[in-house]
């Protein structure tokens, strides 16, 4: 989680600045009425939770894991495979392929979570997932919601 | 709430110019280790500046450091160039409180600095005015308190050059506060 006293950028806040480092980047932003623990757990359960929050991802398979760094496979709507490389640090997660960005941010406030979610394209490659920004938006609103509603279920703990 | 603003920070690493080409040409694991390098000097800096405002200036200075990254032509130059669109940002957020608000909130602190017969506010205001590399090293020197050596550790230069960079800026600074 954040320190306001801390030389670490505040999770949310750093998805802004990523965003606008990467040109045509889309976030959403939600406050989500879970607590940190639980959404954050969601989030980095990434073979189990992310297919069913992600809206493109059908799979993804953990194939190398530190404490820190992971390698996924994710399979994409359409059977597409694709290696990603993760960064998870508490409150921040960020994925990127050759051709996809994915980050989250979350920060907890009281018995709430405020959580970002930003995704980027990054070549042509990925054309044919190109949407546009509102939709784009949009999914990404779905994905912070079906997030709220993991967090939510008796289950995750 | 920031950290004490009149605490000395260590000198800030140089930052690897591969870095900066990674994290332009759209890595974002490159734009994250950017952050992480950039952050602590863009928020001493803020809060040296626009004080109580320190938070949303960093907060601003950032965006605006990753907006324009992609155009620096010098990755070399990026400290420099953080810095002084640091301390722009800083100054404009603080005109803009203190117009809303009015009061006093710039933090020059005075041991660190040769320029408390100026006004500290306008001290933010040429400063804004000053070619990239000069305010850098200003802000560097006397806002946020490094020596000669810190700041050519930081920028790579050779302490002599820091040395003479150092005198222009402050003449130049000086012309311009007279103009």
């Amino acid at each position: 989680m954040n320190n306001a006293n801390s030389d670490w950028l505040d999770p949310v806040l750093r998805v802004h600045v990523l965003a606008a480092a990467l040109p045509g980047s889309v976030v959403a932003e939600r406050d989500l009425a879970a607590p940190f623990d639980r959404v954050w757990r969601v989030v980095t359960d990434l073979e189990t939770m992310a297919p069913q929050y992600e809206t493109n991802v059908t799979a993804i398979e953990v194939v190398e894991r530190s404490p820190t760094w992971a390698r996924i496979v994710a399979t994409f709507l359409g059977g597409r495979l694709e290696e990603m490389d993760v960064r998870i640090v508490p409150g921040w997660c960020l994925m990127q392929s050759e051709s996809v960005v994915s980050a989250f941010g979350a920060r907890q406030v009281g018995t709430h979570t405020v959580l970002a979610h930003l995704e980027h394209r990054r070549t042509s490659a990925s054309a044919s997932t190109i949407q546009s920004p509102h939709n784009a938006y949009r999914m990404l609103i779905r994905e912070l919601d079906a997030i709220e509603l993991l967090a939510a279920r008796t289950d995750v703990c | 709430m920031q950290g004490n603003p009149l605490e000395v920070p260590g000198p800030f690493l140089g930052v690897d110019p591969n870095l900066v080409r990674a994290a332009q040409s759209g890595d974002a694991f490159a734009v994250d280790a950017l952050i992480d390098a950039l952050y602590p000097l863009v928020r001493r800096i803020s809060a040296r500046i626009a004080g109580n405002q320190g938070e949303d200036a960093a907060q601003e200075a950032l965006l605006a450091i990753f907006r324009g990254l992609p155009a620096l032509r010098s990755p070399e130059a990026v400290i420099n160039w953080a810095s002084a669109v640091t301390a722009r940002t800083a100054a404009r957020v603080d005109r803009t409180e203190r117009r809303q608000h009015g009061g006093q909130s710039v933090h020059i602190p005075e041991r660190l600095s040769p320029w408390v017969e100026f006004d500290a506010l306008e001290v933010t205001d040429v400063l804004a005015r000053l070619p990239a590399r000069d305010c850098a090293l200003l802000v560097l020197s006397d806002l946020q308190g490094l020596s000669e050596r810190d700041i050519a550790a930081t920028l790579g230069l050779p302490v002599g050059t820091v040395k003479s960079r150092l005198h222009r800026a402050r003449r130049r600074f000086r012309e311009e506060w007279s103009r």
